[in-house]
């Protein structure tokens, strides 16, 4: 059994008849989707010279990146190399010693986290970091935080305006939990859910916070062949119909290899190589850095 | 575990979905409990409605509590002082400034939810343990400042207010008349906290407790929304404090000893954290054995002269010690956690799953 997930997703049915139509028209109210013309072009993300150590540990060591309009990134690396570093120092849980990040022209360097978040760069964790006490459905509710827009007082006295917000956004959120074909757990809390659905939630969080950057740290490790693919149209589904950029941090290289417009290469710290999906396998340096230099051919 | 309810129940809209009791039965069941809490008002006589009035006050502080600690994390050890910050406020705005009960009853919530956000401002930087003695801390400096403070608060001796003017010709000094006043005012605070638990800012309270790291990531301000736990829990405090000194109309700095702050958080480990059910449980057993424990000196006396005062003193200690030990032991998800289990059983009946 050799399909990839590029032959499955590729030749999927177009499910943009139901699920995540909502949060795209809440979106769209608040910004334009992006130009064609800018689409692989247009330069989103960028990050300048970024330096992080932990004391004598250089976790990353004078990164440069760039992330362009419709464009999905992987990152891949060893364990340790530093990509879930890179995506802290993104979301501005990490402090850079050195060098600078860009969202549209905007430097957010020194942004607070939930300031960046705001701004739409919603991302998800590694080691699955939700609200462990809270259903699916709660926790897809509280990452609307942001975009509700009553304030506590009419929460507390429950106004008729406070209520019919409540289920906007309810529905908002309905409507991404439908989407990621999570309908029958939506009130289940999340402490008790299979790892696999754990994933998912944090995926629909991401969601619910309406990403124009979506930053993916490791959505499919630990899960079976069956369960990645499912990840994998959702990924591609949220990627071509909200039409957003997504930074894919994953070790599966045929995932990878699959999906990826572009692949950035991480060893200790350093950015080893950069291109497309074929220019990367025949890369030596990456090559080496995954199976030794004995494999490389240098 | 999913949240069970009533078989056959189905949301058709998400104000269904939303609604805090959702069928007809919880909606009769609710209503036939609050309308018979007002009819044994009538009933009842002097000491059992005293009983009663200062059980919904701790009701209301209990909920400030549940907000800050149950809800947003933040571990607070003191409590009863931001409760005492209520009742002298009030007492303070009768006594100097001669405004009645009615203005000093929400000035005292605001007081007290104002000293609590300044003395929950180190939640900022710390956490779970440091923040447990960054507060306590809070209730020392509070009971320093109102003993010495003589000019204002009258220092140990204490202030004397008084009860809430007449309303409509409703005349508070008559004692059930202040129960129907403290059980109005206990029903709608409940109401706001059930409110806030189940909006925005309740959820993001449980965000920050839940993963604060998660919640700041995921566009939650969590030093705000600590901050604004501590301000509506101690506006709770605040108001169960104004309710309990109208009550009394005498205030001093023993009416909120430091084991009080101490009693509030154990409680609310019996009650379950995290739940507005919960507390209220919290609260009643807290002050139903409290009554018992005074009930029992005269017992104490007779079966031990002389030793009676000694016994009756450890004897509520041992009591509430003893019941938060049970608790943590066989149920730390408290009261609460237990009912919902005995609910879900009973609506799953005769399957077990
Ligand atoms: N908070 C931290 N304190 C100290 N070292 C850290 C911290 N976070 C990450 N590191 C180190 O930085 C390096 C890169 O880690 P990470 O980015 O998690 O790797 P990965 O590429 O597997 O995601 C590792 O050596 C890790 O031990
Ligand atoms: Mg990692």
């Amino acid at each position: 059994m050799t399909t990839s997930i590029r032959n499955i997703t590729k030749h999927r049915e177009q499910r943009y008849s139901y699920g995540l139509t909502l949060l795209r028209e809440e979106m769209e109210k608040k910004y334009p989707m992006p130009k064609e013309e800018d689409v692989g072009k247009k330069v989103v993300l960028k990050g300048e010279g970024i330096n992080l150590a932990f004391g004598g540990l250089q976790a990353l060591m004078d990164i440069n990146f760039e992330l362009k309009e419709g464009e999905l990134l992987a990152i891949i690396g060893p364990n340790g190399a530093g990509k879930t570093c890179l995506l802290n120092v993104v979301s501005g849980f990490y402090r850079a010693q050195e060098g600078e990040i860009y969202y549209r022209d905007r430097k957010i360097t020194h942004m607070s986290s939930h300031g960046i978040a705001e701004l739409g760069l919603c991302r998800t964790f590694q080691n699955i970091a939700l609200y462990t006490g809270l259903t699916v459905i709660e926790n897809l509710m509280a990452a609307r935080h942001p975009h509700i827009k009553y304030n506590f007082l009419s929460g507390m006295l429950y106004f008729p305006w406070a209520s019919d917000e409540e289920v906007r956004q309810r529905a908002i959120c309905e409507d991404i939990v439908d989407f990621l074909e999570m309908d029958a757990v939506r009130n289940h809390v999340v402490g008790s859910l299979a790892y696999g659905l754990r994933k998912r939630t944090e995926l629909g969080r991401a969601l619910a916070l309406e990403p124009r950057i979506l930053l993916l740290d490791e959505p499919m490790a630990g899960m079976n062949r069956d369960e990645k693919e499912d990840m994998a149209r959702f990924i591609l589904d949220i990627y071509e119909f909200l039409k957003i950029p997504v930074v894919l941090i994953e070790h599966d290289m045929g995932v990878v290899m699959d999906v990826a417009d572009r692949i950035m290469v991480f060893d200790f710290g350093k950015q080893i190589a950069e291109g497309t999906p074929d220019e990367i396998t025949v890369n030596p340096k990456v090559i080496s850095a995954y199976l030794g230099t004995e494999y490389a051919g240098v | 575990m999913a949240i069970h309810r009533p078989c056959g129940t189905f949301d058709r809209t998400y104000y269904e979905a939303k609604a805090i009791f959702r069928t007809r039965l919880q909606w009769g069941m609710i209503t036939a409990l609050i309308l018979a809490l007002y009819g044994i008002a009538f009933v009842m006589n002097d000491y059992l409605l005293g009983l009663s009035i200062v059980i919904f006050s701790f009701i209301v502080a209990m909920l400030g509590i549940q907000i800050i600690t149950g809800y947003a994390g933040q571990i607070t050890i003191g409590h009863a002082a931001f409760v005492g910050v209520g009742m002298y406020v009030l007492a303070c705005v009768e006594a100097h400034l001669g405004w009645s009960w009615w203005v000093g009853m929400p000035l005292a919530g605001i007081g007290a939810g104002l000293i609590s956000m300044f003395f929950g401002s180190p939640s900022g930087r710390l956490k779970e343990l440091y923040l447990a003695f960054a507060t306590l801390a809070a209730h020392f400096i509070i009971v320093y400042v109102i003993s010495n403070w003589e000019s204002m608060t009258g220092g140990v001796d204490g202030i004397w207010l008084s009860r809430p003017e007449p309303l409509l010709g409703i005349d508070f000094m008559v004692e059930h008349n202040y129960y129907l006043l403290a059980l109005t005012l206990c029903i709608a605070m409940i109401y706001l906290a059930k409110n806030l638990a189940r909006t925005k800012l309740g959820r993001a309270f449980v965000a920050v407790r839940d993963n604060d790291i998660a919640a700041e990531v995921m566009g939650i301000n969590i030093f705000s929304t600590k901050l604004l736990a501590f301000g509506i829990g101690g506006f709770f405090a605040g108001i169960g404090g104004a309710m309990y000194a109208g009550y009394n109309e005498y205030v001093n700095v023993e009416f909120f000893p430091l084991m009080d702050s101490i009693w509030f958080l154990g409680f609310l480990v019996v009650g379950g954290f995290g739940s507005i059910f919960g507390a209220i449980c919290a609260a009643v057993l807290w002050k139903c054995l409290d009554e018992m424990a005074t009930l029992m000196t005269p017992v104490f006396s007779q079966i031990l002269p002389g030793l009676a005062f000694y016994v009756t003193a450890s004897f509520s200690l041992i009591m509430y010690t003893l019941i938060i030990v049970i608790f943590l032991v066989l149920e730390p998800r408290g009261i609460n956690h237990r009912w919902n289990i005995i609910k879900a059983s009973y609506r799953l009946h005769p399957f077990a799953y």
